[in-house]
C-alpha cells in the first residue's frame, strides 16, 4: 500500500517466518509454502493473500494501508499443531521491523497487527492432519527503493558516477 | 462596586455531558454480531485452495467487513442523523455487511447462504 511490492505479500511473509526461525526452508518439517499447500511434508505452514484495507493518505500524498494475510498451519495432530500455531503468532506479535530479500529486492516489514485467535479447521480431509488458521494484517515497505534513495555516490563536477555500485573505480572506462 | 459574574448554563451542560457519558458506556455494552451458524461455515470461511464460482469466494465475510468499512460506518451514521437509536443504527450496519457478505457467500445446497444471520446483543457487565 506504502509503495510497490515486487513480491506478494505472503512470499514476502514466508521469508519472515524464515528468518524469525519459526518455520524452516520447504523440503523439512514445518517447511513454509506461499499461495498453495503441498500434501507433504504433514507439517507444513502455508502463506495466502487475502484483502487488505486501505486508510486514506498522509499529508505527502502516499497511500497508506496494510495487506491481508491468513497463515495456515497444519500439522499430524491437534496438539502440534496448535504448539506450532501458537508459537508462530507470539513471533509476530513481537516482531518489528524485519528486513528480508527476495531475488534483489529487500522489503521491510513493520509489523503485524489484528490478530485473531487462531481458527481451528479440524481435520484436514480423511487423514488425522489437523489445521489452524491466524488472519492478520501486516505493513511492508520496498526497502530496495529507499535504499538506493539513501546512497552516496563519489561523481565528478559533471555528475558523472566515478565508481559502480560495486566499488570499483569508472574513471577511464570508456 | 461589587461585581458579580453569573455563569449560566454550566448546570445544564453538566446534566448533557453526564447523561452523554451515561449512555457511551451502555452503547459500549450492545455489540452487533454478523456471521452464518451452518456447521461448515468456518472450514469453507477459511480455505483459499477450494473452487467457488465467481463471485463467490472463500473469506466471504471478512473481505466485505474490510472493503466496506468505511460504507458500514456512513450506513450507521446515516441512521444516526436520521435520528434512529444506537442499537438500530448498529443493527443497519450489520444488515449492510450482511447483504455486501451474501452477494459472495457461496452457494452449493443453499445452507450457508440461508444461515446468515445479523443480531443485537449486549456485553457482559465489565469488571470493575
Amino acid at each position: 500500500m506504502t509503495n510497490d511490492l515486487q513480491h506478494s505479500p505472503a512470499r514476502i511473509v514466508c521469508r519472515v517466518l524464515v528468518a524469525l526461525g519459526v518455520a524452516e526452508e520447504p523440503g523439512s518439517a514445518w517447511g513454509v509454502f506461499y499461495s498453495a499447500e503441498p500434501d507433504r511434508p504433514d507439517s507444513t505452514v502455508t502463506v495466502y493473500d487475502t484483502a487488505g484495507t486501505d486508510e486514506g493518505s498522509i499529508h505527502t500524498g502516499e497511500a497508506q494501508g496494510h495487506y491481508g494475510l491468513q497463515i495456515r498451519i497444519r500439522g499430524v495432530n491437534h496438539s502440534e499443531a496448535w504448539t506450532r500455531t501458537n508459537l508462530i503468532s507470539r513471533a509476530l506479535q513481537e516482531q518489528y521491523q524485519t528486513r528480508v530479500t527476495i531475488d534483489d529486492q529487500e522489503y521491510l516489514v513493520q509489523c503485524f497487527s489484528r490478530f485473531n485467535r487462531a481458527i481451528p479447521l479440524g481435520r484436514v480431509g480423511a487423514s488425522a492432519r489437523v489445521a489452524f488458521t491466524l488472519n492478520l494484517l501486516v505493513m511492508i515497505v520496498n526497502a530496495t527503493e529507499e535504499a538506493a534513495g539513501g546512497a552516496i555516490y563519489l561523481v565528478d563536477h559533471l555528475g558523472n558516477r566515478l565508481v559502480d555500485s560495486a566499488g570499483n573505480y569508472l574513471l577511464g572506462a570508456a | 462596586m461589587a461585581v458579580e459574574v453569573k455563569t449560566t448554563g454550566v448546570s445544564s451542560l453538566q446534566e448533557k455531558l453526564t447523561k452523554l457519558q451515561r449512555e457511551a458506556v451502555e452503547n459500549a455494552r450492545i455489540e452487533v454480531m454478523v456471521g452464518y451458524e451452518a456447521p461448515h461455515a468456518t472450514v469453507v470461511h477459511e480455505d483459499l485452495e477450494a473452487y467457488h464460482e465467481p463471485p463467490t469466494q472463500a473469506k466471504y465475510l471478512e473481505t466485505p467487513s474490510r472493503i466496506y468499512q468505511k460504507e458500514v460506518a456512513l450506513v450507521g451514521r446515516r441512521a444516526l442523523e436520521q435520528g434512529k437509536t444506537v442499537e438500530e443504527a448498529l443493527l443497519a450496519e450489520g444488515n449492510y455487511l450482511l447483504e455486501k457478505s451474501q452477494e459472495i457467500v457461496p452457494v452449493d445446497t443453499g445452507e450457508l447462504k440461508a444461515s446468515g444471520f445479523v443480531e443485537l446483543r449486549v456485553k457482559g457487565v465489565p469488571e470493575s
